[in-house]
């Protein structure tokens, strides 16, 4: 069938990192990638993008008050500040939890996910049971979590499925006045910022900080 | 297309798995996925919406047995394809594209190693000053169209049909619904409407609770 096209077939392997192997010669030779640029890219979100970068902007909204207010008014700018932007938070909106909502988003369609501040996501979050079941039974998904939410709070779920990514700004625990900013991101899990966990401190460290 | 991949409301998955530290990747193929398919994107011959389209085709077993960077290659894979720029034997079994035009050739120089890091910083801006006036206001109640297009579409099945209120303007954006099948650009406002969960679904919901997503203009009526 290939054989009276004016191309080549291409044979490629069925095993993935084989035929990921021949698929960057292809993109090589057509011009389109530098494979040398390759390891680069993955060594940016191995390394220098994730959760870390969010964990640094909710501690830094949580000890001054006008950089929250900037970040609830346009996330990208404000979280440029510290140096984080670009691919897949190029629109990005910071959703705040209070005492009377509590926020989680997911991508319903596919694996929508604002790297600049979490890096790529983890499985379960690009897997059909948290993408079907949080918009309808959020609550149930939650608890299965580990995390339950009072029924008086209002339940607020984010479909990232056009070009606006968003992420969570938890509420600060009790216990940690005083804290350091350093401290503080230490206490952010990537999980506060999809709204599938709070940010807490243990028993051990309420009394460390009380000592 | 009402395909595999618009999941939101079904239910018979099972339960969330999460993975106790997971690592970024897990295994060393997935590594140069992500990196050649960032790298692809760079080069500016295909867009997202396109890649999306493809990995919505793949057959709904296959969709749901395997792991999501398989999807990857195989998006990449169709791109060329379709481009004439290789043959490839699809990893993965696939319907063909409903109503696509013929892709563009254009692309840029391969990026650089040297120039990785700037070029992920600055990112793809995406959204666009436009001078048509919005149709829709704050506070406007909005109903969801009730289509079903065989092509691809960001507006998910489980919103179709149901009433919310426009809670915010996004600005403008290239309906992902045409670009994915390499149609010129519709720029449109782009909406932050609330529903009630129990709009969507039903008494059982809870009454607090509400989504919250974000509709092109044309995925909306006046209700």
């Amino acid at each position: 069938m290939s054989d009276s096209h004016s191309h080549s077939h291409t044979d490629v392997p069925k095993a993935p990192a084989l035929r990921i192997k021949a698929i960057e010669t292809v993109l090589a030779e057509k011009g389109l990638i530098d494979p040398m640029a390759i390891e680069e890219v993955i060594q940016a979100y191995e390394t220098k993008i994730g959760p870390r970068n969010g964990a640094q902007v909710v501690a830094r909204a949580w000890v001054d008050p006008s950089f929250k207010e900037r970040l609830l008014a346009d996330a990208p700018k404000a979280v440029a500040e510290l140096g984080y932007s670009g691919l897949m938070g190029e629109n990005m909106v910071a959703l705040e939890n209070t005492s009377t909502v509590h926020n989680v988003f997911v991508c319903t369609l596919c694996s929508c996910y604002p790297w600049p501040v979490l890096g790529l996501p983890p499985t379960w979050y690009k897997s059909a049971p948290y993408r079907s079941r949080i918009v309808m039974e959020p609550r149930a998904v939650l608890a299965e979590m580990g995390l339950e939410v009072p029924a008086e709070t209002e339940v607020r779920v984010w479909d990232s499925n056009a070009e606006l990514r968003y992420f969570v700004l938890p509420m600060r625990p009790p216990g940690t006045e005083g804290w350091s900013e350093q401290q503080l991101a230490a206490i952010v899990t990537r999980d506060a910022m999809i709204g599938t966990a709070s940010a807490t401190i243990s028993p051990d460290e309420q009394k460390g900080a009380h000592a | 297309m009402n395909g595999i991949h618009d999941v939101g409301g079904m239910q018979g998955f099972g339960k969330v798995e999460q993975e106790h530290n997971e690592p970024v990747f897990h295994e060393e193929w997935e590594r140069r996925t992500f990196g050649t398919m960032v790298l692809f994107l760079a080069s500016g011959i295909a867009c997202i919406p396109e890649l999306r389209y493809s990995t919505e085709r793949i057959y709904a077993k296959e969709y749901l047995e395997n792991s999501y960077f398989r999807g990857w290659i195989h998006s990449i894979e169709e791109a060329l394809n379709c481009r004439g720029l290789a043959e490839i034997e699809n990893l993965l079994p696939h319907s063909a594209p409903i109503g696509s035009a013929q892709p563009s050739m254009e692309h840029g120089p391969p990026l650089p190693k040297d120039f990785v890091m700037a070029a992920l910083a600055a990112g793809v801006p995406s959204r666009v000053e436009t001078e048509a006036a919005p149709r829709f206001a704050l506070g406007d109640t909005v109903l969801a169209k009730n289509i079903h297009p065989r092509g691809h579409t960001r507006l998910p099945r489980y919103v179709r049909g149901k009433r919310g209120e426009v809670v915010g303007l996004r600005g403008s954006f290239a309906l992902d619904d045409r670009i994915a099948h390499h149609l010129s650009p519709d720029l449109q406002p782009v909406y932050s409407v609330r529903f009630p969960a129990r709009e969507l679904w039903g008494a059982d919901a809870s009454e607090n609770d509400a989504i919250y997503i974000d509709l092109w203009e044309s995925h909306l009526d006046a209700a």
